[in-house]
């Protein structure tokens, strides 16, 4: 069986902008893996790569086994409709209604009876509570619902990999719990292997078998939630505790400046 | 490993025993690919008739997905509605961990979209249409009274933004304009000239084209082209910014939004929209001198004077007077509808293309009211 995900040496550039430098990873099957890293550490740049979206400067990705930059147009195709992918805004289609959206790619790939196809929308959608939102337009729903919506459509297929962009950015806790737990059981069920992007500690302790942190296009972290508490790298404690950097010293700025020393309390 | 391009993988095998339940022994893979065949094959069964009930035993299943789950849903609503026993007797763990996460009563229908009675549509297409108007009256009243006392204010909103307007709105139309009218005035001085030249009147091209140009062609022409350039942009942006919460976020900011936005624009087109529909005038003379010039043996100085003399005041003053009311109209139809706005990206291009169509009606109708206007007057 193919390693799910297998990326060797990749560099991605955005102008001279390097973003991701000489990055390995691999996933294995029924692996949930977390990357965890502050904004534009290039988390969101790898996911992109991941499923041949961008093309890499240097290195290569495999995805489920098929090399995406040497693979042919149909090979890439099907490789892609063996994977599911949630993106942050939801990428629902507004023109069609959210049954639609999720029927689409059971339309498209494969020659279930209507019905049969109807009964599996109609399923997903209850499995990510939306069974009573069938019939509404995405533009219709909160925001909450579109992802949960566009999560619905993204395992549509039954994927045997799924990305997830911050599945639970933006989410009540309790949305936010039900999408962890159902990626969990899907995981389960269906053998799939995930890989979510996120910055949401509750939810990488509640889902991530295995953890990766990314700093400055560079892996800085690789274990499990219980070796990160333990990490002898500074940033990653403080990453999982909230620590701020220390604001800067109160020495600068225009206190500093205006003479702070010389001012005295008005009696 | 399941690949769209490998076919089914499943093998089925009905177990009969006199008296019991007839049982499908399903083994193999249960997915996308092999659950049409399945599905079939019970069907099938169903409709044969199956007094003593259906099992159906999926412990030799391998692996099985959603789709696997998804067909016994209708198969059972068939089966109950045929009044025939429907089980499964037999779940493999995969097969049982698979229907413990899709649950689903295939009872459950979602609700349906019930649209309104016709006679409640109509009419309430009719209140949108009368909210819309008033909407619109007030957008106009709003952008006149702040155009007015807008220089007056202590304070008045971002200097610079009348004249950055009058550049996107004016001077970047103005290659285009001129490049228009200037063909379409060698079109005009063509199609005339071959009627005048049978009577001899050759220099009454540049009769036509000066009064024609100036009273209607160049106000038309300019307004034409500057709803579908700028009328288009105004409601896009302001659309855009209405879907991102812009709009809301300068209100919040205690800004007013029709000042803020609209204002700066009305000064832009009411400045630029003379200025372009003069040099739309001017090419479209200067295309008609070509002809005259080349085919029609007139020279340049005779056609200029002739043109010149056709001219009076009046002609220019409601060629300029309707032009200003043109882009006026260009833009509160512009950023009405881009206010309008309902939805998200798709909404900001079906709010552009009717600024478009709705500005040009409007033009249209107006120079059309001008003309009575100018006529009797």
């Amino acid at each position: 069986m193919a390693i799910p995900l297998e990326v060797r040496g990749l560099v991605a550039r955005y102008g001279d902008k390097t973003v991701l430098e000489n990055l390995d990873l691999v996933v294995q099957r029924r692996e949930i893996l977390c990357v965890l890293g502050g904004s534009g550490c290039g988390k969101s740049t790898l996911l992109k790569h991941a499923i041949g979206l961008l093309i890499p400067a240097a290195g290569t990705v495999r995805l489920l086994g098929v090399a995406l930059d040497e693979a042919g147009e149909e090979e890439r195709r099907l490789v892609l409709v063996r994977s599911g992918v949630l993106f942050q805004g939801g990428a629902l289609l507004n023109s069609l209604t959210v049954a639609e959206n999720v029927g689409l790619p059971l339309e498209q790939h494969t020659d279930l009876p209507p019905v049969v196809a109807r009964d599996m929308v109609q399923m997903k959608l209850e499995l990510v509570g939306l069974g009573e939102a069938a019939n509404l337009y995405p533009p219709e729903l909160s925001g909450g619902m579109r992802k949960r919506a566009a999560l619905a459509r993204a395992i549509s297929l039954d994927p045997e990999i799924l990305f997830c962009d911050e599945p639970s950015a933006g989410l009540d806790p309790l949305t936010a719990a039900g999408i962890d737990r159902l990626i969990r059981d899907l995981r389960d069920a269906l053998s799939m292997t995930v890989v979510v992007v996120t910055h949401e500690m509750a939810s990488v302790a509640a889902i991530a078998d295995r953890v990766v942190m990314l700093d400055d296009g560079r892996i800085l972290f690789d274990g499990t939630v219980a070796e990160m508490r333990d990490s002898s790298v500074e940033a990653v404690r403080d990453y999982l505790a909230r620590r701020a950097p220390d604001a800067a010293a109160a020495d600068t700025g225009l206190l500093a400046a205006l003479g702070a020393a010389g001012v005295e309390e008005a009696e | 490993m399941a690949s769209d391009a490998a076919g089914s993988n499943i093998v089925l095998d009905w177990r009969e025993e006199p008296g019991a339940a007839e049982e499908l022994v399903v083994s193999g893979r249960l997915d996308r690919h092999s659950a049409r065949e399945v599905h079939r094959t019970l069907v099938e069964r169903l409709r044969r008739g199956a007094a003593a009930g259906i099992a159906v035993d999926l412990s030799g299943v391998k692996r099985i997905d959603a789709s696997g789950v998804a067909l016994f849903a209708d198969v059972l609503r068939r089966a109950r509605s045929r009044g025939v026993s429907l089980r499964l007797s037999s779940l493999s763990a995969a097969a049982r961990e698979a229907f413990e996460v899709f649950r689903w009563d295939p009872a459950q229908q979602p609700p349906e979209r019930i649209g309104e009675p016709y006679l409640v549509q109509r009419g309430e297409s009719v209140l949108g249409g009368l909210a819309a108007a008033r909407d619109l009256l007030v957008l106009c009243a709003d952008t006149f009274v702040w155009a007015v006392t807008a220089p007056f204010q202590k304070r008045p909103y971002r200097k610079g933004a009348a004249l950055e307007q009058s550049v996107l709105l004016g001077s970047n139309a103005a290659g285009i304009v001129a490049l228009i009218s200037f063909i379409v005035g060698l079109t005009m001085a063509l199609l005339s000239a071959t009627q005048l030249r049978t009577f001899g009147a050759n220099i009454y091209v540049a009769d036509m084209l000066a009064l024609a140009m100036t009273r209607e062609l160049a106000p038309l022409l300019t307004a034409i082209l500057v709803a579908g350039r700028s009328g288009s942009a105004v409601a896009a942006e302001v659309a855009t910014m209405k879907v991102t919460e812009e709009v809301d976020a300068l209100k919040t900011l205690g800004l007013e939004p029709v000042r803020f936005l609209v204002v700066p624009k009305f000064y832009a087109i009411t400045l630029t929209q003379p200025l372009l529909t003069v040099i739309s005038a001017l090419f479209g003379i200067a295309g008609g001198l070509v002809i005259g010039t080349l085919m029609l043996n007139l020279s340049p100085e005779a056609f200029v004077q002739q043109a010149a003399r056709a001219l009076v005041l009046k002609d220019l003053l409601s060629g300029l007077l309707k032009s200003v009311v043109f882009g006026w109209i260009i833009l509160v139809v512009g950023a009405f509808n881009g206010f309008r706005v309902t939805g998200g990206a798709e909404g900001v291009g079906r709010v552009t293309t009717s600024a478009v169509v709705q500005a040009i009606f409007g033009v249209i109708v107006a120079d059309a009211i001008f003309s009575l206007i100018f006529w009797y007057g």
